[in-house]
């Protein structure tokens, strides 16, 4: 099989772009900024193109009458529509991968032996990237370059297609257009009510008033005075003259009141069906924007002990509730929580809270193991690198907890029955033991993180005033994954990555840390 | 003398409560309500006996008023309130120990006469807490929970005759016996757990308790140093 020249060059070109890892970094790099909205630099894009939209509309509005500067023009019309060109190149460039179907003609031909039909192939891939000109958003897009084009003055009227672009880049007026989508049938059928009434109105009021009515000249001006009077305008620049024409806008008063109050319910019954969603969608796009965020899946009791507890880690709102129960979600919202009611161990749900640029930490605490284990494998799948903890109800799923890809398991059952045990047999050690668990200021226990920069590093522990401090070393671990050091001697030299494990008041502790400059986590 | 605790219940509570309680060493009597749990228990090789929640007569039989320690470990929290109430009006001076796993039920077990409520749920929410924020002290204390480690916290309490009876905490060479010394309930100053990151000067008197924590055959050198 002897390939021509063109075809190899061909080949060669779209294997070079599939095989290249740099040009698909580069293009996704451009489908994150322009494409994905849970990235957080893309609101950044959109911020600066909403500026350029209406800055460069209210120049040419001002232009109208009044004269402006040059560089005001120039950014108004060259700067502003080369940006939208450029922005309309790269959704054009992202709207598919040619590259892709090459590579696949490609690759059948090779297996069965024959020439690859790259032409066939590339008007395909070509035609199907211009059907992204034909799309509305590609269309306004284009018009609103055009105001540009200088020598055809009635191009301006195409600034307009600018505001239309707002659309695109505001999120309050794409919800609305989903909204007014959403009941689109209700809508269209009302619509199609209003246009009967006013050729009805039109055509009665032109019947009976044409020749006695003055003001009515043409079918149009029965047809507009209809329009005005349906939708509650009335102008009063028409009206009727007659007993019959009249009773005619007794009725059509009726129906414009009544269409008008029924398209009003339409829309704000939608909203408010809408609403819950609307809410929902902020929240996971505004906790995809953070660098560091929570998922807890379920609200039970454990979740409610955790929450209370953790006022502080929460107070930021970087967190989020996941429950499929819409009773308990209900009760989380009521109890003042972030939450949404959803099933987590759902690949599609988990996936819109997961994202690969944020450091997630994801609780799997509802009332059911298996659930949780569902749970965890799923995060896992999505990302690796999400940190997930479990609570296992029952003490021998510990292992399959951890075999599914749980990093730290819980077990309150465990737990409770210890403490319940050592409070029979060690009542002090109960007391001393859920007060250091609960970290109150005198028993805080705490890490302290050994840093190149510590002023610790090298120094033994004798030399480090410890006992100073009133703080007591309980071990030491020599970094994230090395072994504990229990109770390390006085002579120990503290070297950096060491992890020392000291209880203390949080004031000493604080204070220890900010002068040796130790790290936390 | 043995200490002899009854508790009532054998379902996920009770079990967990009941495999810790066979390791220590005390008379164990459990009770039971359903031929499920009596199955269970009994496989588990527990002395076990079935009871009448609604029966005092039959809670009694159980011989809540000789043990020194009453768990209440039913399942369900509306039995385990009702079962406390009963036990505080047979046996006015029972020690009674329940489980609880919402705050609210914390409080009404306190209110129908439990002497300690241990809330699971409160614990495991502190404890999945410092797992967030401090991870590597969480996995050093689970340690203690879940004996993955050969230190453990241990208490003593100073007799009469023991060496370190007058002497001052600073006085006393811990490191020598490779245990930490915690705190103390020093009677001098009150019943309460004083941590030693306090600051305070303590004088070591009969009766009062140190908390060691360490390996217990060095915890128990450290014992018999002093009783010695």
């Amino acid at each position: 099989m002897q390939e021509s020249r063109e075809n190899t060059f061909i080949t060669w070109l779209f294997l070079y772009l599939a095989r290249s890892t740099k040009y698909k970094d580069f293009k996704n790099f451009f489908r994150k900024l322009f494409k994905d909205t849970n990235n957080k630099y893309k609101q950044y894009i959109d911020y600066f193109l909403i500026f350029l939209i209406i800055s460069s509309v209210s120049i040419f509005i001002y232009e109208v009458k009044h004269p402006i500067n040059k560089w005001l023009e120039y950014y108004a019309v060259y700067f502003t529509s080369t940006v939208f060109l450029i922005e309309y190149l790269i959704n054009f460039w992202l709207y598919n991968n040619i590259h892709e179907e090459v590579l696949k003609e490609y690759n059948q031909a090779k297996v069965i032996k024959i020439q690859p039909q790259y032409f066939k192939v590339l008007s395909k891939a070509f035609l199907y990237k211009l059907s992204y000109i034909l799309t509305p958003v590609a269309i306004i897009d284009l018009l609103a370059i055009l105001p540009a084009y200088r020598p055809l003055r009635v191009l301006r009227i195409l600034v307009l297609f600018r505001f239309l672009k707002l659309l695109k880049h505001s999120k309050n007026l794409n919800q609305f257009i989903d909204v007014i989508n959403d009941r689109r049938f209700e809508l269209l059928t009302l619509f199609g009510v209003f246009l009967f009434v006013v050729f009805v109105g039109g055509l009665a009021i032109y019947i009976l008033e044409e020749t006695q009515n003055k003001n009515i000249n043409s079918f149009f001006d029965a047809i507009y005075w209809s329009f005005i009077t349906v939708t509650t305008v009335g102008y009063g620049d028409i009206s009727p003259v007659t007993t019959a024409g009249r009773v005619v806008s007794f009725i059509i008063i009726l129906l414009g009141i009544t269409m008008v109050s029924f398209a009003t319910s339409v829309i704000v019954s939608a909203f408010s069906e809408k609403l819950d969603e609307i809410k929902e969608d902020r929240v996971t796009k505004d906790l995809n924007k953070n660098s560091e965020f929570l998922i807890i899946c379920g609200y039970g009791q454990l979740t409610k002990m955790f929450l209370k507890n953790s006022l502080d880690l929460i107070a930021n709102n970087r967190y989020v509730i996941l429950d499929k129960s819409e009773e308990a979600t209900e009760q989380a919202k009521q109890d003042g929580y972030q939450a949404i009611c959803d099933d987590a161990s759902r690949f599609d749900v988990l996936k819109k809270f997961i994202n690969q640029e944020s450091k997630i930490t994801l609780l799997a605490l509802t009332g059911s193991d298996i659930e949780n284990i569902y749970i965890t494998l799923n995060a896992k799948s999505i990302k690796r690198k999400v940190r997930v903890i479990a609570a296992a109800r029952d003490a021998k799923l510990y292992k399959k907890y951890i075999r599914a890809g749980a990093d730290r398991v819980t077990l309150p059952n465990e737990i409770a029955s210890s403490v319940l045990s050592s409070a029979i047999t060690n009542p002090t050690v109960h007391k001393a033991f859920n007060a250091i668990l609960s970290s109150k200021n005198i028993s805080n226990i705490e890490e302290l993180y050994i840093n190149k920069n510590s002023k610790i590093v090298g120094k033994n522990i004798y030399n480090c005033s410890f006992k100073q401090h009133n703080l007591i070393i309980f071990a030491i671990k020599k970094g994230f994954k090395g072994e504990f050091i229990f109770n390390p001697k006085q002579d120990y030299v503290l070297e950096e990555n060491d992890i020392i494990i000291v209880l203390g008041h949080k004031v000493a502790i604080n204070y220890f840390r900010n002068i040796y400059k130790l790290g936390s986590y | 003398m043995m200490e002899k605790i009854v508790v009532f219940g054998y379902g996920n509570f009770g079990r967990s409560i009941c495999t810790k309680l066979k390791e220590i060493d005390c008379y164990l009597k459990v009770k039971v309500a359903t031929q499920a749990n009596f199955d269970v228990a009994k496989a588990d090789g527990m002395d076990v006996e079935f009871f009448n929640l609604y029966d005092d007569k039959s809670i009694e039989e159980a011989g809540i008023k000789s043990a020194s320690k009453v768990i209440c470990a039913m399942d369900d929290n509306h039995e385990n309130l009702f079962l406390a109430l009963s036990i505080r009006e047979i046996c006015e001076n029972a020690y009674i120990m329940a489980l609880s796993n919402s705050i609210n039920v914390t409080g009404k077990l306190k209110m129908a006469g439990a002497n300690r409520v241990i809330d699971m749920y409160n614990l495991s929410g502190l404890m999945i807490k410092n797992i967030l924020t401090k991870p590597v002290a969480s996995e050093f204390l689970q340690g203690f929970i879940n004996h993955s480690h050969s230190y453990i916290f241990k208490e003593y309490q100073v007799s009469y005759t023991s060496k370190i009876k007058d002497k001052m905490v600073d006085e006393i060479n811990f490191e020598k016996f490779d245990i930490i010394f915690v705190g103390m309930v020093d009677l001098e100053k009150g019943k309460h757990f004083i941590f030693y990151t306090s600051g305070q000067e303590h004088k070591m008197d009969t009766n009062d308790t140190l908390i060691l924590v360490g390996e217990e055959e060095n915890i128990d050198k450290f014992i018999e140093y002093c009783e010695g």
